[in-house]
């Protein structure tokens, strides 16, 4: 299910920018870039990390303490959140933090922020 | 919640924003996910039947055919490094045309050849998927002169090598509409005349396959010659003084999660010693991921 929710939110981002334009009297008018990004799992795991699990005052852990070695831990935590039979690590308790009161969509934002620590710190 | 879901959506879903004048590639603050990024391929079709001599707008000699066209395709990409950085490249190949009245001479009616090649650095301080602030980036750009002959009005670009930098910040209001503003400075070798240079865009997503884009382009000389004036001669074109402000649209369409192609046109609306372009352009884009 949190898999299909993910490609869901995928499929929904869609969309490009650029432009063009231009003119002078000598020179050709550029095109722009135009393309399309449906990674938007990216920024959506990054919003919801350095807004809930990791910033300076209100969050679990601080920015200062986020680093590779640390997003490991964290990606582990939420690799093994539904797992029964897990073994625990130090962050269970702080990926708490991104089910408090929305436990339907708890799944798709750990797989979120998953996805963002992973390609951030290239895990 | 739900909104801001939605606007991490769409401005993830920008990427790569705006290009610009002739040979230059523009700054974007929504920067590609690392390790991912895209190419594209457009073909940009410029003609003009006036220009502006100075600032005075008057017919070219060619009695109103398309006295000065260029045709060019571009080949250009993106890619993230990483969360903060990401680089881009353009380039092209053009063929020009110009048309003369009777008894009027040319040296050359066409040129082509390859047109000037930028590569970018771009370095997003702020973003505004984790930030209470626009994202504001800043980018740095060499510019390579191509391999075409200067000195006629035709000529494929200034043929100057040099660099730009520019200060750019990116905005999404709500949902659907995305705001982005540049500025910066550019500066050639040949005599060229420095420029200023300013960007402005908005995005509208129609919907999840459309998105209609407008913008407006201001490029300022800070010096130069004047057409007809006081030291001017045809070889000395890339040493004019050269304003032009214009204003386009676009529109996008999204094939797929990696494809999209957009269509556009725009038009010189005031200028200083430039061509009063019109033009016409077509592009198609590939988004790639090297994670």
């Amino acid at each position: 299910m949190p898999r299909l929710i993910y490609v869901g939110i995928l499929l929904v981002a869609g969309i490009a920018l650029v432009s063009s334009v231009p003119a002078s009297a000598s020179g050709s008018v550029a095109p722009g870039g135009g393309k399309i990004n449906t990674r938007a799992a990216y920024a959506l795991g990054k919003s919801i990390t350095f807004r809930e699990l990791v910033c300076r005052r209100t969050c679990p852990i601080t920015r200062r303490e986020l680093n590779r070695a640390r997003a490991r831990s964290l990606k582990d935590s939420l690799e093994s959140a539904f797992d029964e039979n897990k073994v625990s690590t130090p962050d269970d308790e702080h990926i708490k933090v991104l089910c408090n009161g929305q436990a339907e969509q708890c799944a798709a934002r750990l797989e979120l922020v998953n996805y963002y620590l992973t390609r951030r710190y290239r895990l | 919640m739900h909104r801001l879901l939605a606007t991490t959506l769409t401005c993830t879903a920008i990427v790569f924003c705006v290009s610009s004048r002739p040979l230059f590639a523009d700054g974007s603050a929504w920067l590609p996910e690392p390790g991912t990024g895209h190419l594209s391929l457009s073909y940009v079709s410029q003609s003009a039947e006036e220009f502006y001599r100075g600032t005075d707008k008057r017919p070219l000699p060619g009695g109103g055919q398309e006295d000065l066209a260029q045709n060019t395709v571009w080949l250009g990409g993106t890619y993230g490094l990483n969360d903060s950085f990401a680089l881009d490249i353009q380039t092209g190949w053009a063929k020009s045309q110009f048309m003369t009245g009777p008894g009027i001479p040319t040296p050359s009616e066409s040129f082509s050849g390859m047109v000037d090649t930028s590569v970018g650095l771009t370095w997003r301080i702020v973003d505004e998927v984790v930030a209470d602030l626009p994202s504001v980036a800043l980018r740095a750009g060499a510019i390579l002169a191509g391999d075409y002959e200067t000195g006629f009005i035709n000529s494929l670009g200034d043929g100057g090598d040099g660099y730009e930098v520019s200060l750019v910040v990116g905005r999404f209001l709500g949902d659907q509409v995305g705001l982005s503003a540049e500025l910066g400075v550019r500066n050639r070798n040949q005599n060229i005349p420095g420029e200023r240079f300013a960007n402005l865009s908005g995005i509208w997503f129609l919907n999840d396959s459309l998105t209609l884009g407008v913008e407006y382009r201001m490029v300022n000389s800070t010096s130069g010659l004047q057409i007809g004036g006081p030291g001017f001669a045809p070889n000395r074109f890339p040493e004019i003084e050269e304003d032009t402000q214009t204003v386009g649209a676009r529109l996008y369409y999204s094939v797929n999660e990696n494809v999209s192609l957009s269509l556009f046109g725009a038009s010189v609306i005031d200028g200083r010693n430039a061509a009063a372009s019109s033009i016409f352009g077509a592009a198609a884009s590939y988004s790639f991921d090297f994670f």
